[in-house]
Protein backbone atom coordinates (compact mmCIF):
# COMPACT_ATOMS: atom_id res chain seq x y z
CA UNK A 1 0.00 0.00 0.00
CA UNK A 2 1.11 3.69 -0.85
CA UNK A 3 2.21 5.94 1.85
CA UNK A 4 -0.74 8.13 0.28
CA UNK A 5 -3.37 5.30 0.39
CA UNK A 6 -1.91 4.46 3.54
CA UNK A 7 -2.63 7.58 5.27
CA UNK A 8 -5.96 7.84 3.56
CA UNK A 9 -7.03 4.85 5.06
CA UNK A 10 -6.27 6.01 8.50
CA UNK A 11 -8.31 8.91 8.40
CA UNK A 12 -10.95 6.98 6.91
CA UNK A 13 -10.99 4.66 10.21
CA UNK A 14 -10.93 7.36 12.33
CA UNK A 15 -13.58 9.48 10.87
CA UNK A 16 -15.63 5.96 11.13
CA UNK A 17 -14.84 5.45 14.87
CA UNK A 18 -16.04 9.31 15.53
CA UNK A 19 -18.90 8.98 13.99
CA UNK A 20 -20.30 5.56 15.56
CA UNK A 21 -19.09 7.32 18.79
CA UNK A 22 -21.11 10.64 17.87
CA UNK A 23 -24.21 8.68 17.06
CA UNK A 24 -24.01 6.10 20.50
CA UNK A 25 -23.71 9.69 22.11
CA UNK A 26 -26.60 11.22 20.28
CA UNK A 27 -28.81 8.06 20.31
CA UNK A 28 -28.46 8.23 24.32
CA UNK A 29 -28.64 11.64 24.56
CA UNK A 30 -32.40 11.78 23.05
CA UNK A 31 -33.02 8.71 24.85
CA UNK A 32 -34.49 6.60 21.55
CA UNK A 33 -31.72 4.10 22.81
CA UNK A 34 -31.56 5.23 26.55
CA UNK A 35 -33.58 2.29 27.44
CA UNK A 36 -31.36 -0.41 25.60
CA UNK A 37 -28.36 0.96 26.49
CA UNK A 38 -29.28 1.14 30.48
CA UNK A 39 -30.83 -2.34 29.72
CA UNK A 40 -26.97 -3.45 28.32
CA UNK A 41 -25.38 -1.49 30.90
CA UNK A 42 -27.90 -3.04 33.80
CA UNK A 43 -27.01 -6.84 32.19
CA UNK A 44 -23.40 -6.19 31.89
CA UNK A 45 -22.99 -5.11 35.33
CA UNK A 46 -24.53 -8.33 36.38
CA UNK A 47 -22.74 -10.61 34.86
CA UNK A 48 -19.38 -8.72 36.14
CA UNK A 49 -20.81 -8.74 39.73
CA UNK A 50 -20.15 -11.84 40.97
CA UNK A 51 -16.16 -11.86 40.32
CA UNK A 52 -16.14 -8.14 41.37
CA UNK A 53 -17.99 -9.35 44.67
CA UNK A 54 -15.43 -11.93 44.92
CA UNK A 55 -12.49 -9.81 44.57
CA UNK A 56 -14.01 -7.29 46.43
CA UNK A 57 -14.40 -9.43 49.45
CA UNK A 58 -11.02 -10.47 49.17
CA UNK A 59 -9.34 -7.02 48.56
CA UNK A 60 -11.71 -5.20 51.30
CA UNK A 61 -8.83 -5.36 54.14
CA UNK A 62 -6.55 -3.70 51.28
CA UNK A 63 -9.75 -0.70 50.48
CA UNK A 64 -9.61 0.10 54.09
CA UNK A 65 -6.11 0.19 54.68
CA UNK A 66 -5.78 2.77 51.53
CA UNK A 67 -8.88 4.64 52.89
CA UNK A 68 -6.70 4.31 56.77
CA UNK A 69 -3.64 5.84 55.22
CA UNK A 70 -5.29 8.92 53.14
CA UNK A 71 -8.10 10.14 54.73
CA UNK A 72 -6.16 9.53 58.24
CA UNK A 73 -7.83 13.17 59.28
CA UNK A 74 -11.15 12.41 58.71
CA UNK A 75 -12.06 8.94 59.59
CA UNK A 76 -13.90 8.63 62.86
CA UNK A 77 -12.21 8.14 66.36
CA UNK A 78 -12.42 3.99 65.83
CA UNK A 79 -11.23 4.90 62.30
CA UNK A 80 -8.06 6.91 63.95
CA UNK A 81 -7.01 4.83 66.69
CA UNK A 82 -6.64 2.20 64.19
CA UNK A 83 -4.96 4.11 61.60
CA UNK A 84 -2.29 4.70 64.35
CA UNK A 85 -2.04 1.11 64.91
CA UNK A 86 -1.51 0.42 61.18
CA UNK A 87 2.23 0.59 61.20
CA UNK A 88 2.68 -2.20 63.81
CA UNK A 89 -0.21 -4.33 63.32
CA UNK A 90 0.28 -7.55 60.96
CA UNK A 91 -2.15 -8.88 58.55
CA UNK A 92 -3.58 -11.02 60.27
CA UNK A 93 -4.18 -8.50 62.93
CA UNK A 94 -5.93 -5.97 60.52
CA UNK A 95 -8.10 -8.27 58.84
CA UNK A 96 -9.74 -9.27 61.97
CA UNK A 97 -10.33 -5.58 62.52
CA UNK A 98 -12.00 -5.16 59.28
CA UNK A 99 -13.87 -8.34 59.35
CA UNK A 100 -15.14 -6.64 62.82
CA UNK A 101 -15.65 -3.15 61.53
CA UNK A 102 -17.87 -4.89 58.68
CA UNK A 103 -19.68 -6.77 61.56
CA UNK A 104 -20.44 -3.50 63.38
CA UNK A 105 -21.56 -1.82 60.15
CA UNK A 106 -24.06 -4.36 59.62
CA UNK A 107 -25.18 -4.26 63.26
CA UNK A 108 -25.41 -0.90 63.44
CA UNK A 109 -28.09 -0.62 60.65
CA UNK A 110 -30.18 -2.05 62.77
CA UNK A 111 -30.34 1.04 65.10
CA UNK A 112 -31.06 3.05 62.54
CA UNK A 113 -33.80 5.31 64.00
CA UNK A 114 -35.50 6.89 61.28
CA UNK A 115 -37.66 5.50 58.69
CA UNK A 116 -38.22 2.54 60.54
CA UNK A 117 -41.30 2.28 58.74
CA UNK A 118 -40.81 1.52 55.86
CA UNK A 119 -39.89 -1.66 53.92
CA UNK A 120 -36.08 -1.91 53.53
CA UNK A 121 -32.77 -3.78 52.44
CA UNK A 122 -29.39 -4.45 53.74
CA UNK A 123 -26.60 -4.58 50.98
CA UNK A 124 -22.98 -4.41 51.33
CA UNK A 125 -21.07 -2.17 48.98
CA UNK A 126 -19.13 -3.61 46.50
CA UNK A 127 -17.54 -1.53 44.38
CA UNK A 128 -16.40 2.30 44.60
CA UNK A 129 -16.99 4.43 41.47
CA UNK A 130 -15.93 2.91 38.38
CA UNK A 131 -15.63 6.66 37.06
CA UNK A 132 -13.80 9.57 38.39
CA UNK A 133 -16.34 12.09 36.94
CA UNK A 134 -19.18 10.33 39.09
CA UNK A 135 -19.97 10.11 43.00
CA UNK A 136 -21.22 6.65 42.68
CA UNK A 137 -21.31 3.17 45.04
CA UNK A 138 -22.35 -0.16 43.62
CA UNK A 139 -23.98 -2.49 46.05
CA UNK A 140 -24.78 -6.21 46.37
CA UNK A 141 -28.65 -6.28 45.87
CA UNK A 142 -31.02 -5.49 42.81
CA UNK A 143 -34.10 -5.95 41.18
CA UNK A 144 -34.38 -9.22 42.30
CA UNK A 145 -34.40 -8.18 46.18
CA UNK A 146 -37.16 -5.53 45.16
CA UNK A 147 -34.78 -2.38 44.35
CA UNK A 148 -35.31 -0.03 42.00
CA UNK A 149 -34.71 3.23 40.65
CA UNK A 150 -35.09 5.80 42.90
CA UNK A 151 -35.03 4.01 45.90
CA UNK A 152 -33.35 6.33 48.68
CA UNK A 153 -30.19 5.16 50.65
CA UNK A 154 -28.89 5.06 53.94
CA UNK A 155 -26.55 4.75 56.21
CA UNK A 156 -26.27 4.66 60.10
CA UNK A 157 -26.31 8.27 60.26
CA UNK A 158 -28.64 9.30 57.69
CA UNK A 159 -28.86 10.01 53.85
CA UNK A 160 -26.26 8.46 51.54
CA UNK A 161 -28.29 8.82 48.03
CA UNK A 162 -30.59 7.15 45.65
CA UNK A 163 -30.60 3.87 43.56
CA UNK A 164 -29.38 5.14 39.99
CA UNK A 165 -29.82 2.12 38.17
CA UNK A 166 -30.39 -1.59 39.26
CA UNK A 167 -29.65 -4.70 37.86
CA UNK A 168 -30.72 -7.97 38.91
CA UNK A 169 -28.07 -8.43 41.80
CA UNK A 170 -26.56 -4.87 41.83
CA UNK A 171 -27.45 -1.91 42.13
CA UNK A 172 -25.48 1.69 41.38
CA UNK A 173 -26.16 4.87 43.91
CA UNK A 174 -25.94 8.18 43.04
CA UNK A 175 -23.97 9.33 46.32
CA UNK A 176 -25.52 13.00 47.90
CA UNK A 177 -22.32 14.64 46.97
CA UNK A 178 -23.12 14.26 42.89
CA UNK A 179 -23.46 17.10 41.04
CA UNK A 180 -26.50 15.37 39.77
CA UNK A 181 -28.15 15.10 43.13
CA UNK A 182 -31.02 17.72 44.14
CA UNK A 183 -32.89 16.97 47.56
CA UNK A 184 -36.02 18.99 48.64
CA UNK A 185 -34.81 19.38 52.64
CA UNK A 186 -36.25 21.53 55.57
CA UNK A 187 -33.83 23.76 57.94
CA UNK A 188 -34.24 24.94 61.08
CA UNK A 189 -34.50 28.50 61.65
CA UNK A 190 -32.63 30.38 64.75
CA UNK A 191 -36.48 31.34 65.52
CA UNK A 192 -37.15 28.21 65.60
CA UNK A 193 -39.59 27.84 62.83
CA UNK A 194 -38.67 26.02 59.61
CA UNK A 195 -37.95 26.89 56.02
CA UNK A 196 -37.80 24.48 52.94
CA UNK A 197 -34.96 25.04 50.07
CA UNK A 198 -33.16 22.15 47.76
CA UNK A 199 -29.45 21.17 48.32
CA UNK A 200 -27.47 20.46 45.46
CA UNK A 201 -24.73 18.43 44.78
CA UNK A 202 -21.56 19.75 44.31
CA UNK A 203 -19.09 17.12 42.74
CA UNK A 204 -15.63 16.82 44.06
CA UNK A 205 -16.13 15.74 47.34
CA UNK A 206 -17.63 19.03 48.70
CA UNK A 207 -20.25 19.58 50.63
CA UNK A 208 -23.92 20.22 49.58
CA UNK A 209 -25.13 23.59 48.99
CA UNK A 210 -28.72 25.71 48.86
CA UNK A 211 -30.08 28.79 48.46
CA UNK A 212 -32.45 29.49 51.48
CA UNK A 213 -34.79 32.50 52.00
CA UNK A 214 -34.12 34.28 55.45
CA UNK A 215 -34.23 34.40 58.33
CA UNK A 216 -30.67 32.47 58.28
CA UNK A 217 -31.29 28.65 59.46
CA UNK A 218 -28.93 27.58 62.46
CA UNK A 219 -25.49 26.47 62.50
CA UNK A 220 -25.12 23.40 63.39
CA UNK A 221 -28.98 22.56 63.06
CA UNK A 222 -29.51 19.07 61.16
CA UNK A 223 -31.52 19.01 57.66
CA UNK A 224 -33.84 16.90 56.75
CA UNK A 225 -35.61 15.74 53.76
CA UNK A 226 -39.09 17.60 53.14
CA UNK A 227 -40.68 15.05 51.04
CA UNK A 228 -42.13 17.72 49.26
CA UNK A 229 -39.62 18.31 46.21
CA UNK A 230 -41.20 16.79 43.48
CA UNK A 231 -41.65 13.67 46.22
CA UNK A 232 -38.34 11.76 45.01
CA UNK A 233 -37.54 11.37 49.38
CA UNK A 234 -39.82 10.72 51.94
CA UNK A 235 -39.85 12.92 54.69
CA UNK A 236 -38.10 13.14 57.66
CA UNK A 237 -34.25 11.44 56.48
CA UNK A 238 -31.27 13.51 58.13
CA UNK A 239 -29.03 14.62 55.38
CA UNK A 240 -26.70 16.73 56.96
CA UNK A 241 -25.32 19.25 59.65
CA UNK A 242 -25.52 23.22 58.41
CA UNK A 243 -21.82 23.82 58.22
CA UNK A 244 -21.62 27.35 56.90
CA UNK A 245 -23.82 30.23 56.34
CA UNK A 246 -23.22 33.09 54.49
CA UNK A 247 -25.09 36.10 52.33
CA UNK A 248 -26.13 35.87 49.08
CA UNK A 249 -25.75 38.28 46.33
CA UNK A 250 -29.55 38.89 46.81
CA UNK A 251 -31.05 40.79 50.74
CA UNK A 252 -33.44 37.43 50.71
CA UNK A 253 -31.56 34.86 50.82
CA UNK A 254 -28.55 32.77 52.41
CA UNK A 255 -26.54 30.56 50.88
CA UNK A 256 -26.03 27.78 53.27
CA UNK A 257 -23.74 24.60 53.30
CA UNK A 258 -24.41 21.46 54.60
CA UNK A 259 -21.95 18.70 55.50
CA UNK A 260 -23.36 15.16 54.84
CA UNK A 261 -23.64 13.37 57.70
CA UNK A 262 -22.40 9.67 56.43
CA UNK A 263 -18.88 9.49 55.56
CA UNK A 264 -18.47 7.21 52.57
CA UNK A 265 -15.05 7.36 51.93
CA UNK A 266 -15.78 3.40 54.41
CA UNK A 267 -18.87 2.44 53.93
CA UNK A 268 -19.17 -1.08 53.61
CA UNK A 269 -22.72 -1.68 53.95
CA UNK A 270 -25.82 0.36 53.48
CA UNK A 271 -29.90 0.31 53.96
CA UNK A 272 -32.01 0.58 50.77
CA UNK A 273 -35.71 1.77 51.40
CA UNK A 274 -37.88 0.00 49.45
CA UNK A 275 -39.62 3.66 49.00
CA UNK A 276 -40.25 4.25 44.97
CA UNK A 277 -40.82 7.96 44.05
CA UNK A 278 -44.57 8.34 42.87
CA UNK A 279 -44.88 8.12 39.33
CA UNK B 1 -8.18 -22.14 7.41
CA UNK B 2 -4.54 -21.33 6.92
CA UNK B 3 -1.79 -20.74 9.08
CA UNK B 4 -2.05 -16.99 8.27
CA UNK B 5 -6.11 -17.51 9.40
CA UNK B 6 -5.34 -19.37 12.70
CA UNK B 7 -2.47 -16.86 13.71
CA UNK B 8 -5.34 -14.29 13.30
CA UNK B 9 -7.61 -15.55 14.77
CA UNK B 10 -5.67 -16.00 18.10
CA UNK B 11 -4.68 -12.73 18.16
CA UNK B 12 -8.27 -11.50 18.27
CA UNK B 13 -9.08 -13.98 20.96
CA UNK B 14 -5.78 -12.91 22.63
CA UNK B 15 -6.90 -9.07 22.25
CA UNK B 16 -10.52 -10.05 23.81
CA UNK B 17 -9.23 -11.67 27.14
CA UNK B 18 -6.94 -8.63 27.12
CA UNK B 19 -9.82 -6.52 27.13
CA UNK B 20 -12.69 -8.08 28.97
CA UNK B 21 -9.55 -8.64 31.85
CA UNK B 22 -8.91 -4.97 31.64
CA UNK B 23 -12.51 -3.81 32.29
CA UNK B 24 -12.45 -6.97 35.21
CA UNK B 25 -9.12 -5.61 36.80
CA UNK B 26 -10.71 -1.69 36.23
CA UNK B 27 -13.79 -2.47 38.27
CA UNK B 28 -12.71 -4.87 40.49
CA UNK B 29 -9.19 -3.58 41.85
CA UNK B 30 -8.46 -0.18 40.74
CA UNK B 31 -11.71 1.33 41.58
CA UNK B 32 -10.94 0.31 45.02
CA UNK B 33 -8.06 2.12 45.06
CA UNK B 34 -8.93 5.74 45.04
CA UNK B 35 -7.30 8.48 46.59
CA UNK B 36 -9.12 11.50 47.16
CA UNK B 37 -11.83 10.10 45.61
CA UNK B 38 -9.70 9.47 42.23
CA UNK B 39 -8.29 5.99 41.20
CA UNK B 40 -5.66 4.95 38.10
CA UNK B 41 -7.40 4.16 35.13
CA UNK B 42 -6.21 1.31 33.28
CA UNK B 43 -8.60 1.49 30.19
CA UNK B 44 -7.39 4.97 29.00
CA UNK B 45 -3.88 3.95 29.28
CA UNK B 46 -4.35 0.47 27.40
CA UNK B 47 -6.10 2.54 24.87
CA UNK B 48 -3.10 5.08 23.87
CA UNK B 49 -1.05 2.00 24.36
CA UNK B 50 -2.85 0.34 21.88
CA UNK B 51 -2.27 2.86 19.70
CA UNK B 52 1.63 2.92 19.94
CA UNK B 53 1.61 -0.83 20.19
CA UNK B 54 -0.84 -1.42 16.80
CA UNK B 55 -0.47 2.00 15.00
CA UNK B 56 -3.55 3.91 14.41
CA UNK B 57 -5.75 1.55 12.90
CA UNK B 58 -6.26 -0.92 14.54
CA UNK B 59 -5.23 0.74 17.77
CA UNK B 60 -8.17 3.37 17.42
CA UNK B 61 -10.24 0.17 16.89
CA UNK B 62 -8.82 -1.76 19.90
CA UNK B 63 -9.46 1.88 21.98
CA UNK B 64 -12.98 2.02 20.72
CA UNK B 65 -13.76 -1.18 21.58
CA UNK B 66 -12.17 -0.96 25.21
CA UNK B 67 -14.47 2.27 25.33
CA UNK B 68 -17.78 0.79 25.15
CA UNK B 69 -16.44 -1.49 28.11
CA UNK B 70 -15.85 1.42 29.67
CA UNK B 71 -19.15 3.54 28.76
CA UNK B 72 -20.43 0.54 30.00
CA UNK B 73 -19.28 0.70 33.50
CA UNK B 74 -20.25 4.03 33.73
CA UNK B 75 -23.61 6.03 33.57
CA UNK B 76 -22.35 8.63 31.81
CA UNK B 77 -22.69 9.68 28.58
CA UNK B 78 -22.72 6.95 26.38
CA UNK B 79 -20.34 6.59 23.72
CA UNK B 80 -17.89 9.20 25.00
CA UNK B 81 -14.87 6.99 26.55
CA UNK B 82 -15.65 5.76 22.89
CA UNK B 83 -15.06 9.11 21.39
CA UNK B 84 -11.80 10.07 23.49
CA UNK B 85 -10.72 6.73 23.84
CA UNK B 86 -10.37 6.45 19.74
CA UNK B 87 -8.78 10.03 19.07
CA UNK B 88 -6.53 9.32 22.22
CA UNK B 89 -4.87 6.64 20.41
CA UNK B 90 -5.15 7.58 17.14
CA UNK B 91 -2.92 10.85 18.22
CA UNK B 92 -0.64 8.51 20.34
CA UNK B 93 0.15 6.48 17.39
CA UNK B 94 1.13 9.54 15.40
CA UNK B 95 3.63 10.68 18.18
CA UNK B 96 5.25 7.10 18.16
CA UNK B 97 7.35 7.96 15.00
CA UNK B 98 9.97 5.57 15.50
CA UNK B 99 9.58 2.12 16.09
CA UNK B 100 9.26 1.06 19.71
CA UNK B 101 12.59 -1.05 20.07
CA UNK B 102 14.35 2.15 18.83
CA UNK B 103 12.79 4.80 20.45
CA UNK B 104 12.99 3.44 24.31
CA UNK B 105 11.05 1.81 27.09
CA UNK B 106 11.36 4.80 29.40
CA UNK B 107 10.06 7.40 26.06
CA UNK B 108 7.35 5.37 25.32
CA UNK B 109 5.87 5.03 28.38
CA UNK B 110 6.39 8.52 29.11
CA UNK B 111 4.82 8.88 25.91
CA UNK B 112 1.52 6.93 27.29
CA UNK B 113 0.99 8.67 30.45
CA UNK B 114 1.17 11.78 28.89
CA UNK B 115 -1.51 10.55 26.40
CA UNK B 116 -3.44 9.07 28.69
CA UNK B 117 -3.40 12.41 30.59
CA UNK B 118 -4.69 14.40 27.92
CA UNK B 119 -7.11 11.71 26.91
CA UNK B 120 -8.81 12.34 30.19
CA UNK B 121 -8.74 16.32 30.15
CA UNK B 122 -10.27 15.51 26.86
CA UNK B 123 -12.85 13.58 27.77
CA UNK B 124 -13.65 15.95 31.10
CA UNK B 125 -13.72 18.89 27.95
CA UNK B 126 -16.03 16.73 25.69
CA UNK B 127 -18.00 15.80 28.64
CA UNK B 128 -18.99 19.47 29.81
CA UNK B 129 -19.63 20.84 26.09
CA UNK B 130 -21.89 18.18 26.03
CA UNK B 131 -23.86 19.27 29.25
CA UNK B 132 -21.90 17.30 32.10
CA UNK B 133 -21.42 19.33 34.74
CA UNK B 134 -18.97 19.24 37.70
CA UNK B 135 -15.97 17.92 35.12
CA UNK B 136 -13.81 20.49 35.27
CA UNK B 137 -12.87 21.65 38.95
CA UNK B 138 -10.71 20.80 41.17
CA UNK B 139 -11.50 17.32 41.20
CA UNK B 140 -10.16 17.19 37.74
CA UNK B 141 -6.89 18.11 38.84
CA UNK B 142 -6.79 15.26 41.58
CA UNK B 143 -7.73 12.82 39.18
CA UNK B 144 -5.07 13.49 36.70
CA UNK B 145 -2.15 12.68 39.71
CA UNK B 146 -3.90 9.46 40.04
CA UNK B 147 -4.37 8.53 36.26
CA UNK B 148 -0.55 9.95 36.25
CA UNK B 149 0.61 7.78 38.94
CA UNK B 150 -1.24 4.95 38.24
CA UNK B 151 -0.19 5.43 34.71
CA UNK B 152 3.27 5.17 35.42
CA UNK B 153 2.80 1.82 37.27
CA UNK B 154 0.89 0.03 34.80
CA UNK B 155 2.27 1.07 31.52
CA UNK B 156 4.98 -0.92 31.19
CA UNK B 157 3.26 -4.15 32.08
CA UNK B 158 0.28 -2.54 29.92
CA UNK B 159 2.45 -2.32 26.47
CA UNK B 160 3.92 -5.62 27.51
CA UNK B 161 0.59 -7.71 28.18
CA UNK B 162 -0.25 -5.72 24.01
CA UNK B 163 2.72 -7.07 22.59
CA UNK B 164 2.11 -10.58 24.09
CA UNK B 165 -1.02 -10.24 22.90
CA UNK B 166 -0.56 -10.40 18.63
CA UNK B 167 2.43 -12.28 17.70
CA UNK B 168 5.64 -11.56 16.65
CA UNK B 169 4.94 -11.16 13.05
CA UNK B 170 1.91 -8.72 13.20
CA UNK B 171 3.53 -6.56 15.96
CA UNK B 172 6.51 -5.67 13.55
CA UNK B 173 4.00 -4.91 10.82
CA UNK B 174 2.14 -2.73 13.04
CA UNK B 175 5.55 -0.69 14.10
CA UNK B 176 5.71 2.61 12.63
CA UNK B 177 8.76 3.50 9.99
CA UNK B 178 10.88 6.00 10.35
CA UNK B 179 9.47 9.23 9.36
CA UNK B 180 6.24 7.69 8.46
CA UNK B 181 3.62 5.89 10.43
CA UNK B 182 2.35 2.32 11.04
CA UNK B 183 -0.17 0.38 8.93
Amino acid sequence: MSPANRRANQRITLVMLILVSLTLLTLDYHGEANKTITNIRNGFQSAISPIQRGIADALHPVGNFFAGAFNYGSLEAQNTALSRELGKADRQLYEQRAEENQIRQVQALDHIKFASNLASVDAPVISQPSSNFEYTLEIGVGTSQGVGVGMPVVGLRGYVGSVLSASSSTAVILLEQDIRTHIGVRFTQKSGGSELGVLNGQGDGRPLTALVNLPAPKKGSIVYTSGLYGELYPAGLPVGVVSKVSPASGQLQDNVTVTPLVNVDNLQFVRVLLWEPPA
Amino acid sequence: MGATGLMRTKNYLRLLAVAVLAVLVQQAVLNQIAVMNAHPDLLVLLAVCAGVVFGPVYGSMFAFALGLGADLLVNLPFGLSCLTFSISAFTASYFQKIPMHKSGVVNTGLLCVSAALLSTLFYAMIATLIGQHGMLTYQLLKVLVAVGVGGLILVWPSIHVLKWSIDNESLHRYEVPQGGSAV
